[in-house]
């Protein structure tokens, strides 16, 4: 398997060097200049002079491949560059964004995957009671609420009319609950959906059947086989949110002043601070490949007979 | 086993709940004991008068900022917008709120052709005691040429300290508007010889001083004890970085915070419907939207129509209060906002068309010769409701029988504003138009000839003459006058049109006075007459 992760992560340059060409490509074609944009933030007047003079402090008077390759030089090198808003080192903002990026991601991933599984088994296990329609009706409201509405509302109830939190969090254990419970709600409605038709789909197999005639016990065909099988589609459907969240929380992360890398890739695009955006989108791409490895591994890890190669 | 494991499961997720809910946050202050009495919901009305000696001393006001920075040094960038804001830093003069520059730091400054004298006031201090003097202010102002672009040009300055409260300002020319470039934020004083982080923890002038600094988070502030200006009431400011607005119409209805501005139009319709709690003031600001016309794809008697039909008005109340009707580059009341341009008058417009040899056709469309007007581009970008402004001049354009069609650019300085090939019928753009109290920045980068603004070609040696006499006149009167006469020529070329000033709206919890809210300028904010929010 270390061999396997070895070639997986070495086929990973030539992508990431594609992915740094693509995105300082767009990013060079993008209308607009960084330099006019930070003269002109306080709505002032600037002279031809003023903006020659900050274009070349900023390196935009250098051609395309001179720009491209000093900046994959330097991030070669950890060097990420400054940005062009507030001239600080892009890196270390990103890291620090990403943390607490990573940290809601995961959170809202874990509590999702430990009360959704349970309940994805169980409406499977009792397919239309009345138990598995109330679970229908949420899940498919949970599916089809957005996110800014989810956190709205979760912000009415728990800050305005219960007052459990307040509507000014900071980046804490408590602060991180409200978020956590907004990105998790949808997580929740559709892992529970999920793994109510992968369960259904495997107690129809011929297997089971099979197991309940030599009277094999219930919870036993329930969790080493029907549970563990149906383990590859959950694995697949979680990566594929971890994924989103990781770049797609910045509606969550602005309502509750969470200060993760989605609002800070807003905030950077808009105020045309290239070289924080190129790095967002870099670290954003290689952590998305990187998770896509760790899902193929896991699935040769649940099961044996599929071929890493 | 499937008992024990639901079980199991409950069990965590309610020790995850437990564990989340006992965490301690030091944001959080639910104050529900704020509310009550007098309501002062006045939009422009300014607040009244407080002064130390009336008011007790003491209470906390806490507020949001869309924007927080990464450093608090002043000469960075426009931080020292923010710093000002904050009550940390003081220039050495200052804007009213009738936009008149006067003495903040500086007791004076005389101007004799190319040489100036500042004088200090006495009794300025740090907010660690030590005086300002006249060498830090020289000090600071090369620091300030040496770390911000704009303020280059202050390395061609020679500075002379003759005492310790007297600095010789010698020009390489005259330069009439010395004072209001001096009412800059970024003319504002550090302690450079104690101030040993000045990104965190510069030691200022103003009312209060950092106590906490998260860089691009939140700021407190406590009361300067050594202020020179009279007594701080507060004794401590927070300043939360927060962008969403209804996060912020919720933390205010939620009494976390007390005050904040540029609120929004809807929430000026929700905290008006509670006059008890809430007071709300607007200011129009002097950041302007306006429009240039294209000369040389729109005729003489096209565009002087067009001048006539926009209705400001309606505009402005179809947007909720967040915008106001303004007739020119600079407010009617200054000496030098005296030519305005016309207001709606349709029948005017007709008379205009008319004369051009236009006639309305059966599609309620201007013809001439046969032919229907072609359909015009109303250029555009989705920043600072100018879409929206567009969409609802295109409106009034064609039931006028001028045909429009919306162009939206993602960035206007990327496109019309400098690329010369680029073909625009009618474009808007948006900015501070009298960013000083002087009209010499806005008519030196948007009327003179080849300045970054004169992208309809209206520049021409009559008027740069004038602009060149404008630059060197030092008479207040005379330079009006000047003034005037330049943006009065302008106007009547008709190329470009003042449409609306961005209000500055804000809301304060009842208590809150001395909020800068009547200041047209946002870099003014929390003063040492703030009041914190009634208890």
């Amino acid at each position: 398997m270390l061999k396997y992760a070895s070639k997986r992560i070495i086929k990973l340059i030539p992508v990431l060097l594609a992915i740094t060409l693509l995105v300082f490509t767009l990013m060079y074609l993008t209308p607009g200049d960084p330099a006019l944009k930070k003269l002109t933030s306080g709505g002032g007047v600037v002279t031809d002079e003023l903006l020659a003079l900050e274009r070349a402090e900023m390196g935009l008077d250098r051609p395309f491949f001179v720009r491209y390759f000093s900046w994959v030089f330097g991030i070669v090198q950890g060097d990420f560059g400054n940005s062009y808003v507030d001239s600080m080192p892009v890196l270390p903002k990103l890291l620090k964004a990403l943390g607490y990026t990573l940290m809601l991601a995961l959170a809202s991933t874990f509590l999702s995957v430990v009360i959704a599984i349970p309940i994805g088994v169980y409406t499977a296990l009792k397919k239309d009671t009345i138990f598995d329609n109330i679970v229908r009706i949420f899940t498919f409201t949970g599916n089809a609420m957005p996110n800014f509405l989810i956190a709205l509302l979760l912000m009415f109830l728990f800050c305005i009319q219960i007052k459990a939190f307040p509507v000014i969090a900071t980046a804490s254990l408590k602060g991180m609950f409200l978020p956590t419970l907004a990105l998790s709600i949808p997580m929740i409605s559709r892992f529970a959906r999920q793994t109510r038709a992968d369960v259904l789909s495997q107690l129809g197999e011929e297997y089971v059947i099979g197991m309940h005639a030599r009277g094999v016990k219930e919870r036993t065909i329930l969790f080493k086989n029907v549970l563990h099988n149906s383990l590859g589609s959950i694995i697949t459907i979680v990566s594929l949110q971890i994924r989103i969240l990781i770049g797609g929380s910045v509606v969550t992360e602005t309502i509750f002043r969470w200060p993760g890398i989605g609002s800070m890739l807003m905030s950077s695009i808009t105020g045309r601070d290239y070289p924080l955006v190129q790095g967002t989108v870099l670290i954003l791409a290689t952590l998305q490949i990187l998770i896509n490895l760790l899902t193929d591994m896991s699935y040769f890890v649940i099961d044996k007979r599929i071929s890493l190669e | 086993m499937l008992k024990k494991l639901i079980a199991t499961v409950l069990i965590l997720t309610m020790a995850l709940t437990a564990l989340t809910a006992c965490s301690g946050t030091p944001a959080q202050s639910n104050d529900p004991g704020k509310s009550d009495p007098v309501v002062s919901n006045d939009p422009g009305s300014s607040a009244p008068e407080v002064t130390a000696g009336t008011t007790a001393l003491g209470g906390t006001l806490k507020t949001v900022e869309t924007f927080m920075y990464p450093s608090l040094d002043p000469v960075k960038d426009y931080y020292s917008w923010h710093s000002q804001k904050y009550g940390l830093t003081e220039s050495l003069f200052r804007l009213t709120d009738d936009i008149e520059v006067v003495p903040w730091l500086a007791e004076g400054l005389d101007i004799a052709d190319n040489v100036a004298t500042l004088t200090l006031k006495d009794g300025v201090c740090f907010s660690n005691g030590n005086p300002l003097t006249a060498d830090m202010v020289k000090r600071n102002m090369l620091r300030l040429a040496e770390n911000n672009k704009r303020f280059y040009y202050l390395n061609d300055f020679q500075l002379d300290v003759t005492d310790e409260k007297t600095l010789v300002i010698t020009m390489p020319t005259a330069l009439p508007t010395l004072r209001n470039e001096l009412a800059n934020p970024e003319f504002c004083m550090i302690d450079l010889d104690n101030s040993t982080d000045i990104d965190n923890n510069p030691i200022c002038t103003g009312p209060f001083k950092v106590e906490t600094f998260v860089p691009e988070g939140d700021l407190t502030l406590v009361r300067n004890e050594n202020y020179w200006d009279g007594d701080v009431i507060l004794d401590s400011v927070t300043f939360y970085a927060m962008s969403d607005e209804q996060s912020k119409l919720m933390a205010m209805q939620n009494g976390e915070i007390d005050a904040y501005d540029n609120i929004t139009a809807t929430d000026i319709e929700i905290y008006s419907t509670d006059p008890a709690a809430y007071q709300l003031f607007s200011v129009a600001m002097q950041a302007r939207c306006y429009m240039f016309m294209n000369p040389d794809r729109l005729d003489a008697s096209i565009r002087e129509a067009i001048t006539l039909v926009i209705d400001r008005e309606t505009i402005a109340a179809f947007m909720g209060g967040v915008l106001t009707p303004t007739y020119g580059a600079f407010n009617d009341d200054t000496a030098y906002g005296k030519s305005q341009q016309p207001q709606m008058n349709l029948e005017a417009a007709k008379a205009v068309m008319e004369a051009g040899g236009y006639t309305l056709n059966a599609s309620n469309v201007y013809e001439k010769d046969g032919k229907a007007i072609p359909t015009i581009g109303l250029y555009c970008y989705a920043a600072r409701n100018i879409d929206k402004i567009a969409v609802l001049i295109l409106e009034q354009l064609s039931n006028f029988g001028i045909p429009c069609e919306i162009k939206l650019v993602e960035d206007p300085d990327g496109t019309y504003m400098t690329d010369p090939s680029y073909e625009f019928d009618i474009c808007f753009y948006r900015m501070t138009t009298d960013k000083t109290g002087d009209p010499m920045p806005f008519i030196e980068g948007v009327v003179m000839s080849g300045s970054y603004q004169d992208i309809t070609g209206y520049g021409n040696a009559e008027a740069d003459a004038k602009i060149e006499e404008l630059r060197f006149t030092v008479d207040p009167a005379k330079r009006a006058e000047i003034a005037n006469d330049i943006m009065k020529d302008y106007y009547a070329a008709n190329v470009f049109v003042s449409l609306l000033c961005y209000n500055r709206n804000i809301v304060m919890a009842t208590g809150v006075s001395n909020f800068s809210e009547a200041n047209p300028y946002e870099y003014y904010g929390v003063t040492h007459k703030t009041t914190p929010a009634t208890k």
